[in-house]
């Protein structure tokens, strides 16, 4: 049963925080994320991005898990040229940020004016979708909100990050705007630990595992050889 | 493809076969192994590069239990096989994902382990997906013995005879793999991080080359087992024989999605093999080597189907129609083939399509690519994929473009009936209970609610319709927003307008869909022979038989 391959219940780090590779925590996430009811296509972009924040070493599946959990309901954003307003309540990130995303070349998307986007909740995880909008548009482009000024860059390094304050449920309003490549020196290719705490494994697994069906005699009966393999 | 722009045969294009044609199951689930291979690539690169082999660890005791550490130098540093060897209960044997216990179990190990990394790798590795590993690692696997030749061929060696060579041949391996994990499964190294090194970069080289040395492993414990068992009398197996073994392989459905989740680098695989084959139809003429080559290709084949076992009446016709196939091949090569026409093998390819089934028709295709490695075996380098940068969607497509890559690529699908129970019988799903793919029946099973999205053309269908109410010039980004259901298929759209050969071309979820056509195609990527299916969706394969061992390279310093 699934208790066999919880990371955080093997022998060498029992109720310990373990290390999970970024495969891993992209099949979880998008597990987890089509487990709590985004579309396929969502799911596999929520991995996709706890993965890159990951890599950032920032941490992916916690930051997911805050968007997954999240009490109230997150809207779309009402696009509209230089600025996305929420109308309609706080804004999901993951919807927000691969809305920004699609827009990368269209007029109403992140321009090379002012840009702005009210009331996002859990913006952390916007930034993978900004760092594509970056690649897209070979130019650096520069995230704040209350207490954050991240850069993301065209040349899929990782971003300039200090220590990002996590805004918990709060939406925040994001500013958005192109910027000259002013790093010093090359970012470090690898920042990622992928380490995940048994609390927030259990909950994303338990969310991952509402994608599954159980077990029937057919089901097991389908899925090895008609005959024994003790030959 | 990535290489395109690079590419030095352009002439080649216009012998190219279309996705249409290629990316059918039915052809799919005739694929053979070629020299484009994974694990022929891996040989390759062994012996080009003079890597040099050892085996610093061999502390197996009399009842085969115990371990030892296979390792390779490479011009990058030392790989590893950690292998653990068990006294495994006849009654826990099974290749199924369920299985909890195996005959032996092993990992590659990046670098040379030191005694506290064995005792880690002791602690985890053989449990398996109960254990954990380490970015250390770059793979985890476990084998399982044949017990009938296994121990055959033991009680032979210890009373200083060799074993029986029919049944040496029909089976072709004292042991079979079951799962092979890599790329970051279990915390063992994510594919990126191994990626840019030239060894490791072709897919699949680790797990190939895990393999590789657990072949050589499995016949030096029965060699160690004899020895221990006959004393004075045992004797080594006979090297023929022993070459003739590979390294067995049982697996089953989990394999399948992988084509699926994967479609740049199924892209890339087809299109290497594709451009490779018509590199060779527009060569101006036949040289008498390549023809030679090409021949006892030819031959080799026939001498592998004729030992090739399979009671699987799907496969037995195939075998029958392989057979007849590669029989009336050898006498139009020997009698009626032309090398000195203007194409000569242009010529032997058109033949081959209106005169052999599919199965020859793909065997046919693995012969000519044969003795042509000088032309063909650069593409090896473009079958990886940069997934990642692939994975963004063009928000800025509009919705008449959409459309006409649906119209150009998707037309297979979009006409199909999938409300009639025949279209839609069946749903993937991942399994609760070892949380791998499986396949139910729509109608007759619940869980239809948890379906994976393997359904493609039902998905491109629902799209194609979606946009029938869309003005043409809406962005696609515009129609996400208002459907974020199509986000997956519009991605996959997309893909394939820059990737033609990305989608398999059937429906995955009909009535009378064949898995196994999906593990046949993946399977003879990675090199597999003797494809033997247990039943619709579960088969065993072999591996390296024919192969050199790694004693077998040239002793001497590491490169």
């Amino acid at each position: 049963m699934m208790q066999a391959i919880d990371p955080t219940s093997v022998s060498s780090a029992a109720g310990a925080e373990v290390r999970l590779s970024l495969s891993e925590i992209n099949a979880l996430c998008c597990k987890a994320a089509r487990g709590s009811g985004l579309s396929w296509g969502e799911a596999e972009e929520a991995g996709w991005a706890s993965a890159w924040l990951s890599r950032a070493g920032f941490a992916g599946p916690r930051i997911l898990l805050q968007r997954l959990l999240h009490s109230g309901r997150l809207e779309c954003p009402q696009i509209a040229a230089g600025h996305w307003r929420a109308p309609a309540g706080p804004l999901c990130p993951l919807r927000t940020g691969m809305a920004l995303a699609d827009h990368a070349g269209l007029a109403d998307g992140p321009a090379d004016t002012a840009f702005c986007i009210d009331a996002v909740c859990h913006p952390l995880l916007v930034l993978p979708f900004a760092a594509r909008v970056a690649r897209h548009r070979g130019q650096s482009l520069r995230i704040g909100w209350t207490g954050a000024d991240v850069t993301v860059w065209a040349d899929h390094a990782l971003p300039d990050a200090e220590p990002v304050r996590d805004p918990a449920e709060r939406p925040v309003d994001l500013g958005l705007e192109f910027a000259p490549d002013l790093r010093l020196r090359a970012a470090e290719l690898a920042r990622a630990t992928g380490a995940i705490g048994p609390d927030d494994w259990t909950a994303l697994s338990t969310l991952s595992m509402r994608v599954t069906v159980p077990p029937s005699a057919r089901s097991r009966a389908g899925a090895g050889a008609t005959r024994g393999d003790n030959d | 493809m990535s290489c395109e722009s690079r590419n030095p045969m352009p002439q080649a294009a216009e012998f190219r076969r279309s996705p249409a044609e290629v990316m059918r199951l039915a052809r799919m689930g005739c694929s053979h192994p070629t020299r484009l291979s994974f694990l022929r690539q891996l040989l390759r690169r062994i012996e080009t590069e003079g890597w040099v082999f050892d085996r610093p660890v061999w502390d197996i005791d009399a009842r085969g239990v115990g371990r030892a550490v296979y390792r390779m130098n490479t011009p990058d540093g030392a790989l590893s096989l950690v292998a653990f060897a068990h006294d495994l209960p006849a009654e826990q044997r099974s290749d199924r994902v369920i299985a909890t216990a195996w005959d032996a179990t092993f990992a590659l190990f990046d670098g040379t382990p030191d005694a506290e990394d064995l005792e880690r790798l002791q602690a985890n590795v053989p449990l398996q997906e109960a254990g954990r590993v380490t970015p250390r690692e770059l793979s985890l696997s476990r084998a399982n013995r044949s017990v009938r030749i296994f121990d055959h061929v033991l009680e032979r060696l210890a009373a200083g005879q060799q074993p029986d060579e029919r049944m040496l041949r029909e089976t072709g391996y004292l042991m079979r793999t079951t799962a092979v994990y890599g790329s970051g499964k279990f915390g063992a190294a994510d594919h990126a991080l191994i990626a840019g090194r030239p060894a490791l970069s072709a897919p699949f080289q680790a797990e190939m080359l895990s393999v590789w040395l657990t072949r050589a492993f499995t016949v030096d414990l029965v060699e160690h087992m004899a020895r221990a068992r006959g004393g004075d009398r045992a004797v080594r197996l006979r090297p023929d024989l022993r070459r003739g073994l590979g390294v067995g392989n049982s697996t089953g459905l989990g394999m399948a999605p992988f084509l699926v989740r994967h479609p740049v680098l199924l892209n890339n695989w087809m299109m290497a093999r594709e451009e490779a084959l018509a590199r060779v139809r527009a060569q101006h003429a036949a040289s008498r080597s390549a023809v030679e080559g090409f021949r006892a290709a030819i031959e080799a084949a026939r001498v592998n189907a004729s030992d090739w076992q399979s009671d699987h009446p799907v496969q037995q016709a195939r075998l029958s129609d392989l057979r007849d196939g590669l029989t009336r091949l050898d006498c139009f090569a020997a009698t009626d083939w032309d090398t000195t026409a203007p194409n000569p093998w242009n010529d032997m390819w058109q033949w081959g399509q209106a005169a052999l089934p599919l199965e020859a028709q793909e065997a046919l295709l693995a012969a000519m690519l044969e003795p042509h490695g000088d032309l063909i075996d650069g593409l090896g380098g473009c079958m990886r994929a940069d997934e990642e940068t692939c994975f963004g969607i063009d928000g800025a497509m509009t919705t008449a473009d959409l459309r006409a890559i649906l119209e150009q690529h998707y037309g297979w699908a979009l006409g199909i009936d999938y409300v009639d129970p025949r279209n839609c019988a069946r749903f993937w799903y991942i399994s609760e209970e070892k949380l791998e793919p499986r396949l139910g029946e729509r109608f007759e099973e619940p869980g239809a609610s948890r379906e994976l999205p393997l359904d493609t053309g039902r998905q491109a269908a629902a799209l194609w319709e979606a946009l029938r109410h869309e003005a043409d010039d809406t962005p696609v980004a515009r129609l996400l927003l208002a459907h974020p259901e199509h986000r997956l298929m519009v991605r996959r759209v997309q893909t394939t307008k820059r990737h033609p050969f990305a989608e398999i071309r059937d429906n995955l979820i009909a009535a009378d869909m064949l898995p196994i056509d999906l593990l046949r195609c993946k399977l003879a990527f990675f090199g597999a022979t003797r494809f033997d299916p247990r039943s619709d969706r579960w088969v065993r394969i072999s591996l390296f038989q024919g192969a050199i061992y790694p004693d077998d390279l040239a002793a001497g310093e590491a490169p």
